[in-house]
């Protein structure tokens, strides 16, 4: 972004200066050769010399006022500066930045089961089921979860591949990975899109903000004190994770990468590059994060896969972890937050 | 099995720890250096059949009959 | 040879595009393609229309190089930026970073999927045995291995494009302005469009290894 800023400064000086310089010629100077010391003068300014090609280049690289007779490439203008910074962007922070986020919660998470281990259920199961998710959508999250993780691998392949598994199996294997990569990538995207859009539909009306998340806040979840802090059906953690997750990088992340998925809708190289910014940039965020949920839905809390698979969950882990949720299935009144008109519809056996 | 299954994780980070050093991507042009692939050189083609001194020559001067103030007659 | 190097000059070019025919006919260039093109700044604006061709100009610092996810591209002794079709995988990131526009891909399959890239080679084919029918078909003619220079300079009626080493391209070009009675340090506009430097350093490697002026 600076060396971007300084350049258009730069540039900005340089044109402005050459302004000056030619209105400061006499009319028609241009034409003849200039008397030597007005041309030694404007050689000293690096400015308006005959036969200089420097100039062309330079007009040339403020991209403006080109046209070109033959329309094959898709943009017109000779030199295209931006291309440096798209350059610098994604082999600098995103790779780097992006790189060590991925590992950095990586690592946060295995001390984290290190210390804090399984978050156990307190009482024993009542053997009594809830359901928790419906069929429709299981198959919502799990369509996402096997995208997801798909475009996650292939994407990671071709941005770290050429530092983690080139040097290990050789440019040729790596060149044919690296296609197949590309291609899953290219054909999975569009279904991981359409798999945010469903969940985003199924469960948007459990997400909005409830009384009850301020206390969730404040105790960080009891994530670490391992205290049960109620909740309805998604406590504020499920709720950050809906939509910075799902819907903010789900969406950002799904719509660039049809952006550069299907190129012949008119984009320019510098739409693409921001395009390229967006969805690479997000998907590290993305796949950060989504450690962390995975870590919480797997290893990481006792009973909570079960739900996702299975789609029922015990009634004790309703009660431990989503008491609220619990009371109002079971046909109890929230006094802080009477639960909403058709609610209890999602819950009922 | 077990101090073995907890190497995994050491051993996956320690492997994505290696995508995450700034090392330069692209190496410095050094004139006359090869820098790539296998690929034959131009004078080790059938016309020089490895003679680069000719392919040089050569060269310079195909170069040489693109300055056409050297192809004027001189007066 | 030091370093080989297209020069186009601005005060030349009659944007006849004859480079960009012969280019496409030389090397038989996929269907879509133009390695060459000239571009024209303030097109009709009479004392300041100007024309540059413009193909790959085989960067010292190659962006295409540095992104290129399979790392497919490599540079020979003459500084030739050239890839390996087999390997790249059309992901079209080299055409985003490229100053020139250089890298294309011809259109395969339904929806906007990219072929393998293409781009000028400075008539120097690529990664496969010299002359031979797969490396024309991939890459184009390997007209350096038959001691020729690229077709487009070779062929230019206004010997606007120049190509070849560094020094010998330099010193046809300082020839040609002191007749313009022109001066000045960096007017070849190389700075401009190889990086910063690029001129002084390739002058005297140029100068060093005997490639430079007689
Ligand atoms: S001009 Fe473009 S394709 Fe050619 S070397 Fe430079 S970045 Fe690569
Ligand atoms: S399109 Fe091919 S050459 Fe260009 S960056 Fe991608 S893999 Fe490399």
């Amino acid at each position: 972004m600076k060396r971007q800023l300084v350049s258009c400064l730069r540039h900005g000086a340089a044109a402005l200066v050459a302004t000056l310089a030619i209105a400061a010629l006499p009319a028609g100077a241009a034409d003849a050769p200039p008397p030597a010391n007005v041309a030694a003068e404007a050689i000293g300014a690096g400015l308006v010399q005959p036969g200089n090609n420097a100039n062309a280049f330079r007009e040339a690289r403020r991209g403006e006022d080109q046209s070109i007779t033959f329309a094959a490439p898709p943009d017109r203008v000779l030199i295209q500066s931006q291309g440096e910074t798209w350059r610098q962007m994604r082999n600098g922070p995103i790779t780097q930045y992006g790189g060590w986020a991925i590992v950095v919660m990586f690592l946060g998470l295995v001390v984290f089961y290190a210390v804090r281990g399984e978050i156990k259920l307190t009482d024993k199961r009542t053997g009594k089921l809830m359901e928790r998710f419906k069929f429709i959508e299981r198959l919502a999250h799990w369509s996402l979860a096997g995208t997801f993780v798909i475009l996650g691998l292939t994407g990671i392949a071709m941005l770290f591949g050429k530092h983690l598994l080139l040097p290990l199996i050789g440019h040729t294997a790596f060149g044919y990975l690296a296609w197949a990569a590309k291609n899953v990538h290219n054909f999975i995207g569009p279904l991981f899109l359409v798999s945010v859009l469903l969940m985003v539909v199924l469960f948007v009306r459990d997400n909005v903000w409830q009384a009850i998340d301020a206390l969730w806040i404040r105790k960080a979840g009891g994530l670490l004190s391992g205290e049960h802090v109620p909740s309805h059906r998604f406590n504020f953690g499920e709720k950050t994770w809906f939509w910075l997750g799902v819907v903010f990088l789900g969406l950002m992340v799904g719509t660039t990468g049809l952006i550069l998925d299907f190129p012949l809708y008119g984009q320019t190289r510098q739409d693409m590059q921001l395009a390229h910014m967006l969805h690479s940039g997000g998907a590290m965020l993305f796949i950060a994060l989504s450690l962390a949920h995975i870590y919480i839905g797997t290893v990481g809390m006792e009973g909570a896969l079960e739900g996702m698979k299975t789609g029922y969950v015990d009634e004790t882990w309703a009660r431990e972890h989503h008491e609220y949720w619990y009371r109002e299935a079971r046909g109890e009144r929230i006094p802080d937050n009477a639960p909403r008109p058709g609610h209890k519809a999602s819950a009922a056996h | 099995m077990k101090t073995l299954l907890r190497m995994v994780p050491l051993l996956a980070a320690a492997a994505l720890f290696a995508g995450c050093g700034e090392e330069p991507q692209v190496i410095k042009y050094e004139a006359g250096k090869y820098q790539g692939k296998r690929d034959t050189l131009p004078w080790d083609s059938a016309a020089y059949g490895g003679d680069k001194a000719r392919w040089e020559s050569d060269m310079r001067a195909r170069i040489g009959n693109q300055n056409e103030l050297r192809r004027m007659p001189a007066d | 040879m030091a370093r080989m190097k297209f020069l186009c000059d601005a005060e030349r070019c009659i944007e006849c595009n004859g480079c960009v025919t012969a280019c496409k006919n030389e090397n038989e260039v996929p269907w879509g393609i133009s390695r060459r093109r000239v571009v024209t700044i303030a097109d009709g604006v009479i004392g300041k229309e100007k024309s540059l061709s413009v193909a790959c100009m085989h960067c010292s610092d190659a962006p295409c190089m540095a992104v290129c996810p399979v790392d497919c591209f490599y540079r020979t002794e003459e500084g030739v930026v050239l890839h390996d079709k087999d390997l790249c995988i059309g992901c079209g990131y080299c055409s985003y970073a490229c100053p020139f526009g250089a890298p294309q891909f011809p259109q395969e399959g339904a929806f906007g999927q990219r072929g393998k890239m293409d781009k000028c080679t400075f008539c120097a084919g690529g990664p496969e045995e010299d002359g031979s029918q797969a490396e024309f078909e991939k890459y184009g003619r390997n007209r350096l291995a038959e001691g020729k220079l690229p077709l487009c300079a070779e062929m230019c009626s206004t010997k606007a494009l120049l190509a070849g080493d560094a020094a010998e391209v330099a010193n046809i070009f300082r020839e040609r302005v002191v007749r313009r009675s022109g001066n000045g340090a960096d007017i070849s506009g190389w700075n401009t469009a190889y990086g910063k430097g690029s001129l002084e350093a390739d002058m005297k490697k140029g100068a060093e290894s005997g490639g430079g002026a007689k």
